[in-house]
């Protein structure tokens, strides 16, 4: 009997120890994050407040202008995450940055959450559908696609916004917030190709401009095709012969892989390297970063949200895709009854796309600094001064005068991007690209 | 007691009683002088290492003292006795096999708060001294018995050890080791240690003890220092085993049918010892055949191999006609078994009903097993064999050793079988529960069954056998019939080796 | 009394180990009392969450149990479930007529896996635990290469191509459930019923058969069983296989009767091999145990969603709190039955 007791007591002590000591890790994962960019797999294991504007109880105090639903009661948003969840410092921290301001300019009600896997995505979209306690449901990237369109037809009264994905069909209750990547990407590819004359003139040696992209896959194909674009503009405004290197690493979520493929592009020359891989790209940064400690002159662009933080001195500028106006959009077109299925186009005109600026680099190295993640000793100040001082060195007045010309002939509507339907009339796009016929790549009329 | 001059430790009145009511040591005086080997001989059982585990501290004994250079001394664990100069050798040597030779050693040594310095330069003073190469830095599972023995006591001795205490020396070692182990003794004598030299094996204590102190059931039956009248084997043996009672149970006649054959057997253990040497013999039915002997003589690799556990090197096994290959093989047979220990063939945390099915369906090629038929094991096994348990789902480890027994022995006796090989079969039991098993067995061969009874109780193997094979390092080394048999001359050849 | 304790026990660490989720929870800054009812009663929500995580669970629990009896921790329960899935897939596109190939390719596929550990130990002696992690990894990229290069879904480029309607495992409809139809809208998968078979099935096969006796007794008793003719590295061998086609065929029933299909980062698979250690530790290693404990597990897998929205957990800290409370419940009621054969003796008195 008394060894009895004895196991009893030792058991109790055993879960006090580790109570407190979950308590603990989990008080400490607050305070500290990783390293990475896109850190979804360490914002699971140390979890974290990312929300990048109001917490929760901030939000509840600003409830001055409420918003009604339907019912006449306040508007309820819920936004489903894909499954990597906040802490991203890109997608989907930016998706919740848009909520956050619809709740605190319209006066909604907005609950997240971050199914645990794929497989529960269609039961969790189902049954957050059944209950009819949500005006809207947002769900946020293409990983929704398949649940939506599987659960969409069940509930006709259940409005969804899909964010940077499109339905296959037309539903009425499905919103697709789409984007114009094209467009973006064409710009980064006359800063791109800018960059790498730079270089070449300083070194001597031929520099080329890169990508690092993820799968193979649709919308990589419009960053491919506009990426293309920017870097041959370029070639034919100025004159020159800027070589461009594609690279699909096949995979949105293996650091270690991007490193090693941009390890190899450093080695054919490519000295500028654009990121359209998610958490890949993370481990292209790194290379770069490396490369640049050995003194080799090499830049990377971030894609998504502005990711110069990370490493200011190789992070030179970043691709946005407003993810945050998107969801913004949707819960603002919900509040003012002027909801429709179909699909919604956004890019640089509706402000659904840009590069980043002195304000955007800011606002995310703030956050970074919140959670920890700026590099050591960095001040969100110093990020911002370093990366305009390696603007003003490397990129010139006239890559930055190309950049406003063709912006504003995409806004215009004089450039509209074709979006390709097939993989073979990709492939002839880019093959014809890359014979310097830009025609091919935009749409008649 | 020629140059014995100072005891180096002195043991009197030691009692020992266990919390269940057995009596292990019953005022045993025991003594050791320096350079003296004192051998404690005695059966397995007789109390010899409980003895030397309590002056090693590992045992409190229930009264009785310990004095060292003249004081009392009180141990609160081995760690003090340690200190005091007295260590222990076991059978089984406790080194860490993983770690090297210095290893080992420099734990020791560092756990008694030698310094790393001060250790080495013992380790090699001991060493040179005793004229041993010990490889520091071979690891201890690469070394042979013999080597890791010296290992043991270089580490006692760089340790301080005045008193040796070595349990059963011999019985991990080959004969050329067994050699060299002796040599060392004469060393280690020469250099005033004190060495207490636990055995059963009377030519040893010949050849390399000063004194000898024999122990029967935990009490001392007799003393005998080197050239008195005691000192011979044939006096020791019967100290020893003790006056044994002649056979009394009157035996049926055995038939004709050979239905157990083993034929020039010979195993060796895992570390390459050969543990039976070339055995031969015949049990037929209705007969029992005792096999006498010390514990350790080849008698548990003995049945292994026969009921098919262990692979011969050479030799073979029939059960009624058929080789045996595999413990299957000897089932199907017709072979029936119990086995001396209990701890080992009882699963302790599982349910009286589940062990004795386990038994009653060994080598059955039976599927269900439905909970009635079960239940009714259970019931006949209350009913025929006298199990006292709660029910048939209390763990058997719950039992009392005399009820482990019966489900043990009920349930191979309800399964049935044509030859029994049975080791200990009474071995803590009580006068009733023994007599009880006796009964069974007797019973069987009048009914046919062939009989091979492997015991280190002679009064058993008396009792029971028609033939006795004597046992002794690995070899039958005597048969008997049951006219012939004494006390005496079992006990003289069971000492031989 | 020795089972009516064993059920106190049972409760009272399952209260410790709420309250272990309720310290992370209040840790965290949620509502502690609000977050634990909801991580409790979520399975009305999401019925299905509960019912397809319980029902694989539960076979990657067996899994688990079924070789630590005799002494192996199988930790290759991830891969063997993830080969399961995966051929069972394979087999289903290339047979597109019943499930049965399929359920029957995605056991043999764990089988095999959990043979080839099995025979590394009892043959070549090489740790199982080692064995097996290493499997998993191998099994982890060979599936990512088939997800990715090979079944990748020309519409959906991060899913694979989907199991044929025929090839599934269909569900009950809730026109046919009457009242309840109200509550499972959705209608009622069949795989729980199945793995409910299945590890009914193993209850029976050790409890009430001769050979499961002598498995049971190799894992109590080695040399007993060794002693009465029990080949135990035959008894070894077969529970690692069982054990691998267990997890297989959890894998199976996962794709061919709720996922219908696998993601390239295989996050519709990942960690359920390890839930079901999860599941065996608090199950007792008792095939009725496992199948509470997988319901327990199941209804905290619905609740880790349902609590995000409800009481406004952030996701990361919902895994924190199911895992708190997963890991609690497993050392209390595994450290007794597993600690002992970890450090290799028995427990006496």
């Amino acid at each position: 009997m008394g060894l009895q007791q004895n196991r009893l007591l030792l058991a109790v002590a055993l879960v006090v120890v580790i109570v407190v000591a979950l308590a603990a890790v989990y008080m400490m994962g607050r305070g500290e994050g990783g390293e990475e960019v896109g850190g979804a797999e360490e914002a699971r294991e140390a979890p974290q407040e990312a929300t990048p504007t109001a917490t929760i109880e901030e939000r509840e105090e600003k409830e001055g202008a409420e918003a009604e639903g339907p019912g006449g009661e306040k508007v309820k948003v819920l936004v489903l995450f894909d499954v990597g969840g906040r802490g991203d410092l890109s997608f989907n921290d930016m998706a919740a940055l848009g909520a956050d301001r619809a709740a605190e300019e319209l006066g909604v009600e907005v609950v997240y959450q971050t199914p645990k896997s794929l497989d529960v995505m269609v039961s969790v979209l189902d049954a957050a559908s059944r209950s009819g306690d949500y005006d809207l449901i947002v769900l946020v990237g293409f990983l929704w696609l398949e649940p939506v369109e599987k659960v969409a037809p069940k509930y006709p009264q259940q409005k969804y916004a899909l964010i940077d994905a499109a339905t296959s069909k037309v539903y009425d209750n499905v919103a697709c917030y789409v984007f114009r990547e094209q467009e973006v990407a064409s710009l980064v590819g006359i800063i791109a190709a800018d960059i790498a004359k730079n270089i070449a003139e300083k070194t001597g040696e031929e520099a080329k401009a890169g990508a690092v992209a993820g799968m193979n896959i649709p919308p990589l194909w419009k960053f491919h095709i506009g990426y293309l674009y920017g870097v041959q503009y370029y070639n034919r405004v100025m004159g020159t012969n800027i070589d461009m290197v594609w690279v699909y690493t096949g995979r949105f979520d293996d650091p270690t892989l991007g490193k090693t493929y941009t390890e190899q592009m450093l080695q054919e020359g490519v000295r500028v390297f654009y990121g359209v891989a998610g958490l890949t790209h993370v481990g292209m940064f790194n290379a770069v970063k490396e490369a640049a400690s050995r003194g080799v002159l090499a830049f990377s662009i971030g894609q998504d949200a502005s990711q110069e933080w990370y490493d200011p001195y190789t992070i030179i500028i970043s691709g946005l895709k407003r993810v945050d106006v998107a969801v913004y959009t949707a819960i603002k077109d919900v509040v003012e009854g002027k909801f429709s299925g179909g699909i919604i186009s956004l890019g640089l005109k509706e402000g659904g796309l840009g590069l980043s600026d002195e304000e955007m680099i800011r606002y995310f190295a703030e956050i970074a600094a919140e959670q920890g993640r700026l590099p050591q000793g960095m001040t969100p100040d110093d990020v911002v001064r370093v990366v305009l001082e390696k603007r003003k060195e490397w990129i010139s007045d006239d890559a930055w005068r190309l950049v406003k010309e063709l912006e504003e002939r995409i806004i215009k509507g004089e450039i509209t991007f074709v979006t390709p339907m097939s993989q073979d009339e990709y492939q002839k796009i880019v093959e014809e690209l890359e014979r310097g016929n830009l025609e091919v790549a935009v749409k008649k009329g | 007691m020629s140059k014995g001059s100072r005891k180096l430790v002195e043991m009197r009145g030691i009692v020992k009683v266990y919390p269940d009511g057995v009596k292990a040591l019953d005022k045993v005086d025991f003594d050791l002088a320096e350079g003296e080997v004192h051998a404690l001989l005695g059966e397995n059982g007789a109390g010899k290492t409980t003895l030397m585990r309590i002056l090693y501290g590992e045992i409190r004994p229930t009264s009785g003292m310990i004095i060292v250079r003249g004081k009392e001394a009180r141990w609160r664990g081995p760690w003090d006795a340690i200190k005091a100069g007295i260590a222990m050798v076991y059978q089984n040597f406790r080194l860490v096999d993983a770690l090297t030779v210095r290893e080992n050693l420099l734990i020791y040594l560092s756990s008694l708060g030698v310094s790393r310095s001060e250790a080495e330069s013992r380790i090699m003073s001991v060493a040179e001294d005793l004229g041993l190469s010990i490889p520091m830095e071979a690891r201890v599972e690469d070394l042979p018995m013999g080597v890791r023995q010296r290992v043991e006591i270089v580490k006692a001795l760089s340790g301080g050890a005045r008193v040796l205490i070595l349990d059963e020396p011999t019985s991990n070692l080959t004969p050329l080791e067994a050699e060299g182990l002796f040599r060392l003794i004469e060393k280690l004598k020469k250099r005033g240690v004190g060495i207490v030299y636990i055995t059963h094996k009377l030519r040893e204590v010949m050849s390399i003890a000063d004194r000898v102190t024999v122990l029967r059931k935990g009490r001392v039956v007799g003393r005998s220092v080197r050239g008195d009248r005691f000192f011979s084997e044939e006096k020791l043996a019967s100290l020893m085993v003790g006056e044994v009672l002649a056979p009394q149970r009157s035996l049926g006649e055995p038939g004709k049918d050979e239905v157990l054959r083993v034929e020039s057997l010979t195993v060796e253990s895992g570390e390459g010892v050969i543990r039976v040497r070339d055995v031969s013999f015949k049990v037929v039915a209705g007969e029992i055949v005792g096999v006498a002997g010390v514990a350790g003589n080849g008698q548990e690799e003995l049945v292994e191999a026969i009921i098919g556990v262990r692979k011969p090197s050479k030799g073979s096994v029939y059960v009624n006609g058929v080789r045996v290959r595999s413990a299957r093989d000897f089932y199907r047979a017709g072979g029936g078994f119990i086995p001396g220990d209990r701890v080992r063939a009882l699963a302790h945390e599982l349910s009286v009903a589940d062990n004795a099915a386990f038994i009653y369906y060994t080598g059955s090629r039976a599927i269900l097993m439905t909970p009635s038929r079960v239940k009714q094991l259970f019931h006949r096994l209350v009913r025929e064999f006298g199990l006292k348990a709660m029910s048939p789902s209390t763990p058997v480890g719950r039992l009392s050793g005399g009820n482990q027994q019966k489900v043990l022995v009920g349930s191979e006796f309800l399964r049935g079988f044509r030859v029994l090989v049975a080791v200990n079969p009474t071995q803590g039991l009580d006068v009733a529960t023994t007599a009880f098993v006796r009964d069974l067995i007797v019973k069987a061969s009048r009914e046919g069954v062939g009989v091979l009874l492997v015991s280190t109780d002679l009064d058993e193997v008396l009792e029971l056998s028609h033939r006795i094979l004597v046992m002794s390092g690995g070899r039958v080394v005597g048969e008997l019939r049951r006219g012939e048999a004494s006390p005496e001359r079992v006990g003289v050849l069971m000492g031989g080796s | 009394m020795a089972a009516s304790r064993e059920l106190l026990l049972t409760l009272a660490s399952i209260l410790v180990g709420l309250a272990a989720g309720a310290l992370v929870l209040a840790a965290g800054g949620a509502d502690p009392l609000k977050g634990i009812y909801v991580l409790l009663t979520s399975f009305t929500y999401y019925p299905e969450i509960l019912l397809v995580g319980a029902s694989i669970t539960m076979l990657t629990g067996l899994a688990f149990a079924i070789p630590l009896r005799v002494g192996f921790f199988n930790i290759g329960g991830e891969g063997q479930l993830y080969a399961g899935a995966i051929v069972s897939l394979m087999v289903s596109l290339v047979a597109p007529y019943t499930p049965f190939p399929g359920l029957l390719a995605g056991f043999t596929a764990g089988a095999i896996l959990g043979f080839i550990a099995g025979f590394l130990r009892v043959r070549l002696g090489v740790n199982e635990v080692l064995s097996t992690i290493m499997l998993n990894w191998a099994i982890y990229w060979t599936s990512t290469y088939l997800v990715i290069d090979v079944l990748a879904d020309p519409i959906y480029p991060h899913l694979t191509r989907q199991v044929p309607e025929a090839a599934r495992i269909p569900w009950i409809p809730s026109s046919l459930l009457g009242p309840l139809s109200e509550v499972l809208p959705g209608g009622v998968p069949i795989i729980p019923f199945i793995s409910i078979a299945v590890a009914l099935a193993a209850w029976a096969a050790m409890y009430l058969t001769v050979p499961g006796l002598r498995y049971r007794f190799v894992g109590a008793n080695e040399y007993a069983a060794l002693s009465r003719g029990v080949n135990v590295d035959y008894v070894k061998l077969a529970s690692m296989t069982v054990a691998g086609g267990l997890s297989g065929l959890a894998g199976a029933l996962l794709i061919l009767g709720y996922s219908y299909r696998v993601d390239t980062g295989l996050s519709g698979l990942a960690g359920y091999g390890f839930e079901g250690i999860g599941a065996a530790l608090i199950g007792r290693n008792h095939p009725l145990g496992i199948i509470a404990a997988s319901v327990f597990l199941g209804e905290l897998a619905a609740g880790s969603e349902r609590i995000q929205v409800e009481a406004n957990v952030p996701a990361e800290l919902a895994e924190v709190v199911s895992g708190a409370i997963i890991f609690v419940l497993a050392a209390l009621s595994g450290l007794k039955y597993v600690a002992p054969r970890l450090l290799g003796v028995k427990s006496e008195g």
